[in-house]
């Protein structure tokens, strides 16, 4: 099993955390793997995932930003590969990425409302295409008793 | 039966009721649902076929010589239509697979006449197969409307019926196909076998063999009014011979 490395760092930091550690720590040949995001209580848990060619470990690197003001400075003029997964952290939790030069949506079209994979988002039930369908009673029970928006719990 | 003999007139009068019927059930149903009333009323409104052979046949219900004309013409141009029914591709996800195999030489969809063609305006059926996003309902959307009249939908799957497994959860999935264009005939599976595609093309099949040129100007998909009513045509339904 390859050795797991966990480090953690504070948003103000990173940028320097990462350049620190890419050019003395992760020294050499090492690649870029993951970034996503996680929801705890009251805070957004950001990890970015790397791995190394030449001995099997793996480098999680994990900050922890506020949910009420989600806002961490870019890493794109490190990773190349972050273009894409910081993008698409910004429109799934709504992370404000500032300086990333292409601040659009990725997946989701460009007029969408809410942030999908947080915890609190709100189905929107008045959409034509995505509300449920009108002839069940109670369309949520009438598919999954068991999962009922309260019990959400990870 | 010999097509000659069959009383258009009759027939015709006989959908139109079967048609108000429906509709007016329908009606009842989703009296309180304004929004899917809208939605019934847009769809009326947009899918009206507008064929102007239907406008000029439906002058000469009186002349029983015309009749039997007409309907000489229906057979010829039905089994024309039914005999070379190219679909359009638009796989989306794991269906698509069920449909290239249904394609290809195992299955062998070239013997009913059924050719994939890669343009909307080549083909006559769309098979939709796989899970619609709301970002690509636009491009299905369009696509429909660049093919030439009289054109046929078919869903294909759970997902394009009705959501399926992405009913509760999917954020991001058009819960139904129908919610965008008409919908002829539903093919439920997940995916379904080839086996289940052809037995609807084949529904399909019988659906345009039964149309004529007499009857007023149909809606296709009118099966879809009151979204949610999910009728599927199986071997041995009182729908099969519609």
């Amino acid at each position: 099993m390859p050795k797991e490395i966990r480090l953690e760092t504070t948003p103000e930091q990173l940028p320097e955390f990462m350049q620190a550690l890419r050019e003395k720590e992760l020294a050499e040949q090492h690649g870029f793997c993951d970034a996503t995001a996680v929801e705890r209580e009251d805070t957004l848990e950001i990890v970015y995932r790397f791995s190394l060619i030449a001995r099997p470990v793996r480098v999680s690197v994990h900050t922890q930003v506020p949910k009420a003001k989600p806002v961490v400075p870019t890493l794109t003029h490190l990773y190349k590969g972050l273009l894409w997964a910081e993008r698409e952290m910004a429109e799934m939790f709504g992370i404000t990425f500032t300086g990333h030069p292409d601040p659009r949506h990725l997946l989701l079209p460009e007029d969408w409302k809410g942030f999908p994979l947080r915890k609190d988002y709100v189905y929107p039930l008045d959409h034509p295409y995505l509300a449920p369908d009108p002839l069940h009673e109670d369309p949520m029970k009438a598919v999954c008793p068991s999962d009922q928006p309260g019990d959400e719990t990870e | 039966m010999d097509p000659l003999d069959l009383n258009v007139r009759e027939r015709a009068e006989r959908r139109i009721t079967e048609i108000n019927q429906s509709i007016d059930e329908k009606l009842e149903e989703i009296r309180d649902v304004n929004l899917y009333e809208k939605l019934r009323l847009d769809r009326l409104e947009k899918y009206q076929v507008q064929e102007p052979v239907r406008h000029v046949a439906r002058r000469f219900h009186e002349n029983p010589l015309m009749v039997k004309f007409f309907s000489f013409v229906d057979h010829v141009t039905n089994v024309s239509r039914a005999c070379s029914l190219w679909p359009m591709q638009f796989g989306l996800a794991c269906c698509a697979i069920e449909m290239m195999a249904a394609n290809a030489s195992r299955y062998d969809l070239d013997r009913f006449g059924i050719i994939p063609r890669a343009t909307p305006r080549q083909s006559d059926l769309m098979i939709v197969a796989g899970t619609l996003t709301v970002k690509m309902a636009p491009v299905l959307e369009q696509l429909y409307h660049q093919m030439p009249e009289p054109r046929y939908v078919l869903a294909m799957g759970s997902c394009a019926i009705s959501g399926g497994r992405f009913y509760r959860h999917g954020y991001s999935v058009v819960k139904g196909v129908e919610r965008v264009v008409p919908v002829d005939i539903y093919v439920p599976g997940c995916p379904p076998r080839p086996e289940q595609l052809i037995d609807g093309l084949l529904a399909l099949h019988k659906k345009m063999r039964g149309e004529s040129v007499m009857d007023p100007p149909v809606v296709h998909g009118e099966k879809a009014v009151g979204a949610g009513v999910h009728r599927i045509i199986t071997p041995g339904s009182p729908e099969e011979g519609a």
